[in-house]
Formats: C-alpha cells, structure tokens, sequence
C-alpha cells in the first residue's frame, strides 16, 4: 500500500472506466493493474512453469520409469532406480566426494575471502586494482581456465612441481602426480575451485563491510580492542548476513560442479573426483539410463532444499 | 598513526595481499605467456617466464585445427538472443512486480524468485526430453528459447525498479500515459546502469555456459566455443601447450575485454546481489 496512491488513485478510475462495470469488476477481484501486470510477467511465468515446474514434476515421474527415447517409451518400474542408485557404490562414493569438496571448498574460499577483505578494507594504495585481480578468476570460462590449471599441474612441465621443488618438497625422481593420481585428484580439484571461487565472496565480503558501523570500531579501540579482537567481535558478527546468503549459495553451487569435473578429470582417476552433477550427467547423456539419472536428480533436488531450509532455521534462530 | 607497529602491521598487510595477487594472477600469466612460446620453449625446465621470440602461430595453429569461426558465430547468436530476451522480460516483469498492483503479487514473485535455488541438473533432464519431443535438441532454437528469461534478471530489475520514485510513473498516468508508455518512455531511459549490469551478467553467463551448449547441441554446426574448447582438449590436449592455451585465451578473451572494460557494473552487480538478497 502506496501512500501517494491515494492522490491520484480516483482520478485514474475516471480515466480508466471506459470498459464499463465489468471491468470494474475485473480490477476489484485481480487489482487495479492486473491486465497489463499479467501481461508484463507472462514470458517469466510461462517460462518459469514449462521450463521450472513442470520440469520438477516431470523428474519425480521420470525418478519411476524407464526411459527408451529412441523407441519413445516410458515403464514405469516403481522405486528400482532409487533402489539402484543406494546399491551403487559409485553413487555412494559421489555422494561422499561432494560432501569432502563443498565442505574443503566453501571453507577456504570463504576464509580467504573475509581475510583478504578486511585487509583490503584499510587505506590500502592499489584497492581497486587488487580488487579487479582477486575478481578476475570468477569471470573466466570454466573450461580455459580448467585448461591452464591442467597445464599448470603437468607432473615433469607443470609451474606447481617446479616451485614446490624451488622450496625443497617433492622428489624431481617421482614428481608429484596431481590430477592424474587417486590421492591427489581431489585435492586438486579443490585447489582449483577455492581460487576460481574467492574472488567473487571476497567482493561480496567488501561490499558488506561498509555496512558495518564504524562507531563500534572506535569505541572498541577506547576499550583498547586489538586487532585480532575486533575481527573476531565485531567484523565477523557483522558480516553475518553476507555469510548466510554466501553459504547457501556457494553449498548449493559445489553441489553443482560440473564444468571443472568434466573438464580436470572426468571424475577420474578411480570415480575419485566423480560427484553428484557429474554422475547425474553420466548417467542421463552418456549411458543414457534417463530414469536412473533422474532419481539421483531428485536426490539432489531433496538434499538441496533440505539443506537450505536447514541454514535458514538456524540463521533466522540466532538472529532472535 | 605513525608508531613503527603500525608501519610493520601495514607492510603485512601489503605482503600478505600482494602475495594472493600474484597467486591469483599467476595461473592467467601463465596462459598467455604459453600461448606466445614456441613449441621448443614451452618444455623448458625450468620453466621460461617470457619467451625469447613471441610465436603467434600458437593463433593460427589452434584456429586451423577446429571450425572456431563456426563457433565463434554461433556463440556470439546464442549470447545476443539471451541479452536481449532477459533484459526485455526482466525490465518487463520487473516493473510489474515492483509499481502494478495486482493480486498474489508478494507471493508469486517470492515463489518465482525461490525457483532460483532450483539445481539445474533437477531440470535438465526434463527439460531436454520437452525439446526432443519437439524436434528441438540440436537446433538454435532449442539453444536459445529456454534461457530467454530469468528469475535473477527479474529480481535485480525490480530492485533496481523499486528506486524509482512512484510519483513519476503516476504524474505519467495523470498525463495520460499507459503503463506501456510509462514503462518505454519514462522507467527505461532511467534504468541505464541496472541494464548495463544485466546486460554484463547475462552475457557472461550466457558466453561461459558450458553445461546447457554441451546437452542440447551434438554436432559442430551448433556448437559453441566452450564446448568447443572442450572437445578440442579432448583431441589435442596434453600435447601442443602452445596451441591449447592460445584457444584458452581466444575463448576467455571477449568476457576478459568486457571485464577491463566494465569492471564496475560487474563488481556493482555482485555486491548488490549480495546485500540486498
């Protein structure tokens, strides 16, 4: 309810009531703008029911069947392909590897990103400049960038190999390994994604920290706060909001990789680095079990939203 | 101010983030430099940091190897189709969401912006069985139509949308103005820098797509430069360096330029998003 609207609100009925009592009635019943409103925001719904909703009832009926696309068939074979997907031991394993991934991922990106936003937050020469760096990673395809980092963990060439060697770790006799080698795959994908990702918190980080009062600095530097303590009592608690939509955003987006798994390892070596998204898309366009892949889709569906909901209680519980 | 603790805090802080620049930077470096190196000095060791001759065959070597202008057009339609449909509906639905009053508007556009959280790979599935049914899968048309409109595009109009005052839109509506009008002549020519930002998101959204390209385009006609990238790694990678990174930065270069260009919205942008949501 605008209170302006109350000026001109009579005057544009006189204007409009031309179409007579039954568009009166009209605009009583759907509001005073619903033609045209509905007008405006038909692409949005029509998109958004096709391509959203009708496509999330769509998964859950194609979660019961099984699909032959060439022969244009739907069975419906009941729970089988959830059935199939718990006995996998793949699935199992793609479902651990996400979990190890979000959680080492989203961790350090987000640790990075406060820390190098606080720093660059003081009277720093070069603020912008460093900023448009930190940012740069984020806005790069997945697949050239995927592509140098391939380059760059190269066992015998590979910058990484060399400069841990400059500092005397490794063996040059036995290089180490990185993305092709079981132990380390997952930890190089890690590596990759925390430095395409800080970037992006970092400069949500930044924008939040105006927020944050500078009064409650100053009069924690008269209570003789140092450094460490006002980071911990005062930045911290302050950036609460940017962490809460940073986390929820970023959990469900590691939730999704896809573009850096398709491209580092195809979840190789040994399903090592095989996660939900990527094992979704084996299944759906490489195997094409449609009905097996859209269980593990609804899975995911289930999983996500539980985990956002769960994140909104407990921020919305400390709040109060 | 000037205590020598100070001065030593300080040249931390200088240390500690320059260190975090150069690592940030370095892997891009990295790619440009290979991409200028003969193929005798991209297997030096240790390794070389700028080439003695610059060798810009890397560049024609990768061009010649991948029908890249096919795909160069092609993601040049796919992401000019995209900005233009999401920043007509979302400055669209935007204004109605934000100024037109109607019933269940709260709800539905709440509803609408939750579907954001929707995993894509919960709908991709359907959604290319919907587009096979209609002969669409490996056309431009299955390409383009599904992304013309977004839920984020809507919800960073309306926000912006929300800024301008109603007492303009309602002196249009005493002049006699439609809210078609009002909407062409007085909300948009307003709204430059939202669409700027949009506009900016959308195209490297759209430019870097990866995932949907790779699903609903299986021959070279369609393809797009990332998948393109893609399967150019897949049959020429771990060999020629110079030629792998020179295609890894033609393909980065156009969202690369814009962001040297543009920085501002994209950072604007983000930070909206950020605090407002």
């Amino acid at each position: 309810m605008r209170k302006a609207a109350s000026v001109s609100f009579p005057l544009f009925l006189i204007k409009r009531v031309r179409g007579g009592a039954n568009m009166k009635k009209f605009k009583r019943i759907f509001g005073k703008d619903a033609a045209v409103a509905w007008m405006l925001i038909a692409p949005n719904v029509v998109w958004i029911a096709v391509f959203t909703l009708f496509a999330i009832f769509y998964s859950f009926y194609l979660s019961f069947t099984e699909v032959d696309l060439f022969a244009n068939q739907f069975t419906l074979v009941g729970l089988d392909n959830y059935k199939q997907s718990f006995a996998d031991p793949v699935f199992t394993k793609s479902i651990v590897n996400t979990t190890v991934f979000t959680i080492f991922t989203v961790a350090f990106s987000m640790s990075i990103a406060i820390v190098v936003a606080v720093l660059l937050n003081s009277k720093i020469k070069g603020r912008k400049l460093m900023r448009a760096a930190f940012f740069l990673p984020s806005i790069l395809p997945v697949i050239a960038v995927a592509q140098v980092w391939i380059w760059i963990y190269e066992p015998s060439y590979g910058l990484l190999n060399f400069f841990l060697e400059k500092i005397g770790v490794g063996n040059p006799n036995h290089p180490f390994q990185w993305l092709v080698s079981p132990d380390t795959a997952m930890l190089s994908v890690i590596i990759f994604s925390i430095w395409k990702s800080f970037g992006y918190n970092m400069v949500i980080y930044l924008a939040a920290l105006q927020g944050v009062p500078r009064s409650l600095y100053e009069a924690a530097e008269i209570d003789g706060a140092n450094a460490v303590q006002k980071f911990f009592r005062i930045t911290i608690p302050g950036l609460r909001p940017a962490t809460f939509f940073i986390l929820i955003t970023s959990i469900s987006g590691s939730f999704q990789t896809f573009g850096e798994i398709y491209a580092l390892t195809n979840g190789g070596p040994m399903n090592q680095t095989n996660m939900i998204a990527y094992y979704i898309y084996q299944y759906a366009f490489e195997f094409f079990k449609i009905g097996r892949a859209s269980a593990v889709s609804v899975l995911l569906f289930i999983l996500l939203f539980a985990i956002t909901i769960w994140q909104w209680n407990s921020y919305q519980k400390k709040e109060d | 101010m000037r205590r020598p603790t100070h001065m030593i805090g300080m040249l931390m802080v200088y240390a500690i983030l320059l260190l975090t620049v150069v690592t940030t930077l370095l892997p891009l470096v990295w790619m440009i430099t290979t991409s200028i190196k003969t193929p005798g000095e991209v297997f030096v060791y240790p390794p070389k940091w700028i080439p003695t001759e610059f060798a810009w065959s890397n560049y024609t070597t990768a061009w010649e190897m991948a029908p890249w202008n096919k795909y160069f057009f092609n993601t040049a339609l796919y992401t000019a189709s995209t900005v233009t449909g999401v920043l007509i509906t979302s400055v669209a639905s935007g204004y109605a969401f934000s100024k037109l009053e109607f019933k269940g508007r709260k709800t539905l556009f709440l509803a609408y912006i939750g579907t954001m959280m929707v995993p894509s790979q919960v709908t991709i599935i359907p959604v290319f069985i919907i587009l096979s049914q209609m002969n669409w899968v490996d056309t431009y048309s299955g390409l383009i139509i599904p992304g013309l409109t977004s839920a984020f595009g809507c919800f960073l109009m309306r926000q912006f949308i929300t800024g301008i005052p109603t007492e303009l839109i309602e002196s249009g509506l005493i002049e006699g103005g439609g809210h078609m009008r009002i909407l062409a002549s007085i909300v948009t020519p307003l709204l430059k820098p939202a669409v700027a930002t949009l506009g900016i998101f959308t195209f490297m959204g759209t430019w870097n797509n990866f995932f949907w390209p790779l699903i609903v385009t299986n021959s070279d006609e369609l393809r797009t430069v990332q998948v393109g990238l893609s399967s150019f790694q897949n049959q020429y990678g771990d060999g020629d360096w110079g030629a792998m990174m020179a295609a890894a930065t033609m393909v980065s270069a156009p969202v690369l330029i814009l962001f040297l260009v543009a920085q501002r919205y994209f950072i604007e942008g983000i930070a909206m998003t950020g605090i407002k949501g």
